[in-house]
């Protein structure tokens, strides 16, 4: 058993042309989505991350403001969960309401200290 | 509350008080940004409560973010010069909670009803900005609904919003003297909205309930007011709960049209049915008889009789008979045909239908040709009634209509296809 990150990318176009009705729908679904995760003990933590921020780079630690990748590459958001291998992790994330608006995850093993 | 517990349409009509109450405060000609800031404002909470719990109150919720982006996005976009911003217009946690900033958005509804239906806007425009603005539906969604092309209503949308943007101002509830006249208007777009949802002009779905349980809230907010809350608008409300009383029988399990006479009055919502005696009983003071009386009070007949046969339909012919004294549409000419025929037989009612058929539009409407199918049937007139029916198959629009009158014309055991129109489908 290990933990595996989803990074979330992607999908802003589709999410943003949505009328009201059809964001609480896509709402309640990952709603429903995170719920099963969470009964099962597969969800440990997630959340949006904001539009804004900045990026910090260099040795001189310069600050700009970003990230201003291209909206595709920007990550919208994370969640952590437990799974037994990289494959399970992947298929969980199957689930996952982003793809109906076209988005991606990315799945990453976190390290521990059990290698 | 969890997400999935949250209120139907929490997001929809959140948009609409939250657009509403944001031009109130800062005018009309700010409408675009209003919009931009409210869908901001719900894209996330979408993000933000789909991972979790929504928050204690949702409403405050939104308006606090929605306000927040609106001053931001004004700010950016340099109208700041017509605009002083104090500090108190950024709206704090602590702040939102505080009820009185959320007890007013009734009224600031009410506010934009009339503006939704201002006289510089024609009838259609008034429909499609009523349904974007009040009801929180997107382009795409009212096109659906009103049968016509998204650009169609992009266009219709974008001309409508300039003349709000540049005829209305500050919205406000008209003076006294002008009252009357405007309530007039926004009573005739709620009557033609729920008309919308209720025949459904939507190819497959036969009754577009949003819609009507749309027109339904906007005449609640109407006479929740002193002011506004006039006989007339009572009879609308009764008319309206006593048609969307029937939803749930009117379309059977393989998604075919039942008529009244067939319906399962057991799948009647006596609660709708109850609220449209409750309201047919308010809106019965003053002096005035309006058309929503009198077609209030036929729904009444129609929905508080034990059964079909037991429809008091000399009552109903003697309030049709009022009501063709005010309106002579060609629709509730045939509407009242229809009872003439419950009656006096389809010989009679045959012959009455020759007064109709002096109005040349009449041959365009399917309903004439169902109507007068079904007095050829009952006369006995078999060949003359299938091809009447395959004319009004041809002419109607919409599918589970065509459906019904298809399936009645290849089998020729039909029930009493009786339709009303326009009003209200006997159905």
């Amino acid at each position: 058993m290990a933990k595996y990150m989803y990074l979330f990318r992607g999908g802003d176009s589709r999410r943003e042309n949505q009328s009201p009705e059809e964001m609480q729908a896509h709402m309640q679904k990952w709603g429903v989505w995170m719920k099963g995760l969470a009964e099962k003990g597969i969800l440990v933590d997630g959340l949006p991350l904001g539009k804004e921020g900045k990026v910090v780079s260099g040795e001189k630690k310069v600050v700009t403001d970003g990230p201003f990748a291209e909206g595709k590459e920007i990550v919208g958001g994370y969640l952590i969960v437990n799974a037994d291998s990289l494959d399970k992790a992947v298929e969980i994330s199957n689930g996952c309401p982003l793809f109906e608006h076209d988005g991606q995850v990315e799945v990453r093993e976190i390290m521990s200290m059990d290698i | 509350m969890t997400i999935n517990d949250s209120i139907e349409h929490l997001f929809r009509h959140e948009y609409g008080k939250i657009v509403a109450a944001l031009t109130g405060k800062f005018s009309s000609n700010q409408i675009d940004l209003i919009e931009d800031s409210v869908q901001e404002a719900l894209l996330k909470a979408m993000k933000l409560w789909g991972f979790g719990d929504l928050p204690d109150n949702p409403s405050a919720w939104l308006y606090r973010v929605a306000s927040n982006h609106l001053i931001d996005n004004l700010r950016r976009a340099k109208k700041t010069v017509e605009y002083d911003f104090p500090e108190e217009f950024f709206i704090d946690e602590n702040t939102i909670n505080d009820s009185s900033i959320l007890s007013g958005i009734k009224d600031e509804q009410l506010k934009m009803i009339f503006a939704c239906c201002h006289p510089s806007l024609n009838q259609t425009e008034q429909i499609i900005l009523s349904l974007k603005l009040l009801g929180g539906l997107s382009i795409k969604e009212i096109a659906s609904a009103l049968l016509k092309k998204d650009e169609a209503v992009k266009k219709a949308i974008t001309r409508a919003k300039e003349k709000f943007k540049n005829e209305i101002g500050k919205l406000e509830i008209p003076a006294q003297n002008k009252l009357n006249k405007r309530l007039s208007s926004v009573l005739k777009v709620i009557y033609l909205l729920f008309n919308e949802g209720y025949k459904a002009t939507e190819g497959k779905i036969l009754v577009k309930k949003d819609i009507c349980l749309e027109a339904i809230r906007l005449a609640e907010i109407l006479v929740e007011n002193e002011v506004c809350n006039k006989p007339q608008v009572n009879a609308l409300l009764a008319l309206m709960y006593f048609n969307s009383a029937r939803f749930d029988a009117r379309i059977n399990e393989d998604g075919e049209l039942v008529t009244l006479e067939n319906q399962n009055r057991n799948l009647w919502d006596q609660n709708k049915i109850k609220a449209g005696v409750y309201y047919l009983d308010k809106s019965s003071t003053g002096m005035e008889i309006t058309e929503y009386h009198i077609e209030a009070g036929i729904a009444s007949l129609y929905s508080t009789s034990e059964s079909f046969d037991k429809t008091d339909w000399n009552t109903i012919l003697n309030l049709y008979n009022l009501l063709i004294r005010i309106n002579q549409s060609p629709i509730i000419f045939l509407n009242r045909l229809v009872v003439f025929e419950k009656i006096h037989g389809p010989e009679k009612a045959l012959e009455e239908m020759k007064n109709i058929e002096k109005e040349k539009s009449i041959f365009d409407n399917h309903l004439y040709y169902s109507i007068k199918a079904d007095f050829a049937k009952n006369a006995g007139n078999i060949e003359s009634a299938k091809e009447l029916l395959l004319k009004a198959i041809k002419l109607s629009e919409n599918t589970i209509e065509r459906n019904f009158l298809g399936t009645n014309s290849l089998i020729i055991r039909y029930n009493n296809l009786s339709y009303l129109s326009n009003s209200y489908l006997f159905i």
